[in-house]
């Protein structure tokens, strides 16, 4: 991450004017670990923690991102930020913003089953299936698009 | 900006998560 990911000027940028950046040695274990990884087997490097303002865990990653996947990750988690607040059209806009963007990202596919969840917040069913079949018809060999099949697709 | 300014102190990264209202992403690495 440190020799490309984080020197690539795209990911200054938004990280700087989106997030707080901590890095954080796990060697001693300080506060941070403590706070954050409470009882996590910490056995791989790294692990990335998004924390909202107040402290409640939006999302836990591992290993290294290129630079679109990364931003896609970014925008994922202002997403999720969003929708804690129940801000759903804020929500919505961060994560349809990754498949529209960064398509070919692992994320996308799980932007667009959790864009499903904030529709279904807004809509009901109709919401939710809009982004599904979408997640349905542009990654069906996704574990998310497994996932939505518990909805049946429109006809 | 040219480089991501990092802070190093979870105290403090949360005190500005708080005062900004931007999400916390901190990096847990290894020492290296």
């Amino acid at each position: 991450m440190g020799a490309v990911t984080y020197p690539e000027p795209r990911v200054v940028d938004f990280l700087s004017a989106h997030f707080i950046p901590l890095k954080v040695e796990t060697s001693p274990p300080g506060a941070a670990f403590k706070a954050v990884l409470g009882n996590h087997w910490f056995n791989w490097a790294p692990v990335f923690v998004y924390l909202a303002p107040r402290g409640r865990e939006l999302r836990r990653t591992l290993g290294f991102y290129p630079p679109e996947s990364f931003l896609a990750e970014l925008r994922f988690v202002l997403g999720m930020a969003e929708l804690t607040h129940s801000r759903l059209p804020a929500a919505l806009e961060w994560l349809t913003s990754v498949p529209e963007l960064f398509p070919e990202t692992p994320t996308a596919p799980e932007a667009l089953y959790w864009a499903g969840a904030v529709a279904y917040k807004q809509e009901k069913i109709p919401g939710l299936v809009r982004y599904w079949d979408e997640l349905r018809r542009r990654y069906p060999q996704s574990q998310w698009a497994t996932k939505a099949d518990v909805v049946p697709a429109r006809s | 900006m040219t480089e991501i300014a990092w802070l190093s102190d979870y105290d403090e990264a949360m005190a500005q998560a708080k005062e900004t209202g931007r999400p916390l992403f901190a990096d847990f690495r290894v020492p290296g």
